[in-house]
């Protein structure tokens, strides 16, 4: 029986009992509009708030603390969905019933969260400066080394060519060196503080618990009403009349081809059945056209997929390829589309790709990670509170038809190619 | 049927050799929607060496045949079996190590035609020259990818560094060109050497009814009949006991903004695949939490000093023939970063964080860690068929962690850190790179 409670204006609870893992899972979503200006100060105070605080002012105090509490796994991370930017913290727990005596690790958590959290390593002047500066100094090298990683290099380049001029889309979730230079250890605390206040918050607790229990621990933590003002989640632009193309040569061994698509269906709006169901046959499973055309029949990649973003309307190709055959492998991706939006695949296809999402679905219900982060986009999107038997019989219900109607949508805007030099190798 | 409780995890593990040899575990796990289930074959790409089964003489194949097989399996006279675990809701997948080559799939729908349909996979071999020629395109692109991984890279710069002559130095898949001799006569020889069902387990683990499925298992393994199981005759160069043949220090440069660096640490001593090699395991990996685990005073100040990031890790891999340990990390300063770990490996004995206190703290961590790592079914089912102690496995590591004293660890570390044992591999970025 899934509990659901206001603790303040814009603080929100649901309590996910449930016997089926031997762990407590706690997050702490704090929810705000993405803009190009939070995103790196967001990033960066991820690093900081998991590094230390006023009661654990050093790293191995604060690491020392989780062990204490049986490997306690803490951690905070950053994410887009669509026009939302979301602040996860994230506590995992054993059970107390698992461990010796009686332990009682769950108040503990509770009150951990509370130091790090509304405790941190600061003054009123800002955060210390030796821990801002060496997060600030590891981040930037961080941000540099996404060059290092082709496939997520080749993934926000092309991000960055698709999504239109001034738009923070362009911006990877994580931040970006340019907004990082000019944040100082005071600038940082002062955002911090807005955060902690003005930021829509979502709770959720996922595990063997008593609800009035957790209910009663978090009315302890210091979350004070706050006026959330309704955004637009699902991001738009406009289509380009002509495909943007950028080609980008690199010393690697392999080269990347990836293309962005535009779709109009939205997260459970009507057709994103069908739509999900387009992108599976497409490149969502082993199955895919892109994956036996492109891998099994020309044996021109190891990998060539396609990930449907419901909230950008976006869907996105990735291929790992020789640079010689880019001209190969780009027909027979655009005719793999045009199978698609003729209809023209096979029905048994259409019943793999059926069975094969039913399954993920299900799957799904068995993380703990996913079953939270459902929770959090069912807050966000209300339209995605369906039960388990009505997805899969709206999926079951899409008909070939419904299919070719949601694919004719399907647009290529963006083709990003990240080549080899050819011969260095 | 063999069926053994472990109180503190609270699981029940139901442990079945059949008469053909293959093990089966199976690990109901109330809740679960899904079931996993993995096909593992005691056979990885270190296996190169060996006397084909039926034959008497050894003989070489190609680096990355193990690799290249578990690609073919799925290729049938049928077609793809990739299309029958899809029409039957199934995701399905291979993966090879170093010593091992396993099948799995998830479901959470028809698990016994699942289940069927991955023995019967694995168990029916089909392999053309026209099949395997078009594989090698596809198997090259998978190798380009990992070329182009700075940190597989760096791993096998170490272990090229520590092992010069035990195949563990080949890239798993292979190169471009050991992958272009392989045939289909070599794949046959490689399957009917190392599928035998007796040197073979299956692990299955989720909404399962152990009872019932045992019997779908039998009743498939008896409609079958296989050869008798004969012994596996594997060879590995000999490696030299003192690790003088360890190659100590390499640098490469490559296209990348970060540089890495990685120190190995041969075990040279070998370790045994019972009860006492996992203790042995065991008390290494708490020996690396107390020295180099983010509460340690040493990482601490390799933190404060920006010799270390959150990029560090350690890892230790202990196997078929072979154990070693990395310590790695992006690094501006490669030679800073392994200067100060081998200081504090060679002076670990006297180390301040070697002690009563930490022990316990590490070792809370570790059976937490263990009870959480309960929730996850793949971890669990890849980890048991993964690794060979023998009878025991990740389920007695609640009593074995409870055993392991700070003088257990102590002697663990004067067998396995020496010296003579020790290992450096940078990789710097290229001038160009980092303009």
């Amino acid at each position: 029986m899934v509990i659901k409670k206001t603790i303040a204006d814009g603080v929100s609870l649901t309590v996910l009992p449930s016997t089926q893992f031997k762990t407590i899972r706690i997050v702490l979503n704090f929810i705000a509009p993405l803009t190009a200006t939070t995103i790196t100060q967001r990033s960066l105070l991820a690093s900081l708030l998991e590094t230390n605080s006023q009661d654990y002012p050093t790293q191995a105090e604060l690491a020392a603390k989780l062990s204490a509490m049986y490997g306690a796994n803490f951690g905070i991370s950053v994410s887009k969905r669509g026009n939302m930017h979301v602040f996860s913290v994230v506590l995992t727990l054993v059970n107390d019933k698992f461990l010796p005596g009686t332990t009682q690790v769950l108040a503990e958590a509770i009150a951990f969260l509370k130091q790090v959290l509304w405790r941190p390593n600061a003054t009123a002047a800002g955060f210390d400066n030796a821990t801002f500066t060496r997060e600030k100094t590891n981040m930037q090298a961080y941000l540099a080394s996404v060059y290092d990683n082709k496939q997520a290099y080749a993934s926000l380049k092309l991000q960055q060519l698709y999504f239109q001029e001034g738009s923070a889309q362009r911006l990877p979730s994580f931040g970006n060196t340019a907004d990082l230079q000019p944040i100082t250890a005071s600038s940082l605390y002062t955002y911090y503080q807005q955060m902690l206040a003005q930021d829509q918050v979502a709770i959720t607790v996922l595990g063997e618990v008593d609800p009035e229990q957790i209910a009663t621990l978090l009315a302890d933590l210091p979350l004070t009403s706050r006026t959330v003002t309704p955004t637009e989640i699902f991001y738009q632009q406009p289509l380009v009349p002509t495909v943007v193309e950028q080609t980008e040569v690199q010393p690697t061994n392999q080269a990347k081809l990836n293309l962005a698509y535009q779709v109009p269906i939205y997260y459970y709006q009507p057709d994103y059945y069908a739509l999900l169901l387009a992108n599976g046959i497409f490149g969502g499973s082993a199955m895919s056209l892109l994956f036996t055309n492109v891998r099994e029949r020309a044996s021109l990649a190891y990998y060539a997929a396609s990930a449907y973003d419901a909230f950008r309307g976006l869907i996105t190709v990735q291929t790992g390829i020789d640079a010689a055959n880019v001209a190969q492998v780009k027909e027979i991706i655009a005719a793999q589309l045009t199978t698609l939006q003729t209809g023209t695949f096979s029905d048994e296809l259409l019943e793999q790709t059926k069975a094969t999402l039913k399954n993920q679905y299900i799957t799904g219900l068995d993380s703990a990670g996913y079953l939270t982060t459902h929770e959090l986009v069912q807050q966000l999107v209300p339209a995605a509170a369906v039960s388990t038997a009505d997805f899969v019989a709206a999926l079951d219900a899409v008909t070939k038809e419904q299919i070719i109607a949601a694919a004719a949508t399907i647009q290529l805007q963006a083709v990003y190619f990240l080549s080899s030099e050819g011969g260095d190798k | 049927m063999e069926t053994t409780h472990y109180a503190t995890l609270d699981e029940t593990l139901y442990r079945q050799t059949l008469a053909n040899g293959l093990q089966v575990t199976m690990l109901p796990k109330a809740g679960y929607h899904k079931t996993y289930a993995v096909l593992t074959t005691n056979y990885g790409s270190i296996d190169n060496y060996f006397i084909p089964n039926g034959e008497s003489e050894f003989t070489a194949v190609p680096a990355g045949i193990a690799h290249f097989l578990e690609h073919k399996m799925f290729a049938k006279k049928a077609g793809d079996i990739f299309e029958v675990f899809s029409h039957n809701g199934a995701n399905a997948n291979a993966f090879t190590s170093f010593t091992r080559t396993s099948y799995l799939f998830s479901a959470t729908d028809n698990i016994k035609t699942n289940l069927m349909t991955l023995l019967d996979f694995v168990q029916e071999p089909y392999f053309t020259e026209a099949s395997v020629n078009k594989e090698k395109g596809i198997i090259g692109q998978e190798i380009e990818m990992y070329e182009d991984d700075p940190n597989w890279r760096l791993f096998f710069g170490i272990i090229e560094n520590l092992y010069p002559k035990h195949p563990l130095h080949d890239d798993i898949a292979g190169t471009i060109d050991s992958i272009a001799k392989i045939t289909p006569e070599q794949l046959y020889a490689a399957y009917r050497t190392f599928y035998q069902p007796s040197n073979m387990n299956l692990f299955v683990v989720g909404n399962i009814e152990p009872i019932t499925t045992l019997a779908w298992i039998e009743a498939n393994q008896n409609a079958k009949t296989f050869p008798p199981a004969t012994p596996i005759q594997r060879q590995f160069p000999e490696e030299a006991s003192d690790g003088h043949d360890i190659i100590p220090y390499r640098v490469t440069e490559l296209p990348v903004k970060r540089g890495k660096s990685i120190v190995g640490i041969k075990g040279l001593i070998p370790a045994t695949q019972d009860r006492a090699g996992l203790k042995y395991r065991t008390e290494l990996n708490l020996l690396f939490d107390l020295l180099f685990g983010d509460s340690s005073q040493n990482y601490l100040k390799l933190y404060d000093q920006g010799i270390v990031d959150d990029s560090f890790g350690y890892e230790l891999d202990l196997a078929r023939t072979y154990h070693f340990a990395t310590l790695s990390g992006d690094t501006a300063k490669p030679q800073e970063f392994s200067d100060a770990m081998i200081s504090l490996l060679e002076k670990a004995d006297s180390n301040p964080d070697l002690n009563e206190q930490r022990l316990a703290l590490v070792k809370k961590e570790a059976l937490g860690r263990l009870l959480q790592s309960m929730n996850a079914l793949e971890y669990i089912a890849n980890t048991y068929s993964g690794n060979d102690f023998g009878d025991a496995s990740l389920f007695d590591l609640v009593n074995i962690v409870d055993e392991i004293t700070l003088s257990d660890i102590q002697a663990a570390l004067r067998q396995f850190v020496r010296s003579e044992a020790l290992s450096v591999f940078h990789i710097e970025p290229t001038a160009a790179a980092q303009s």
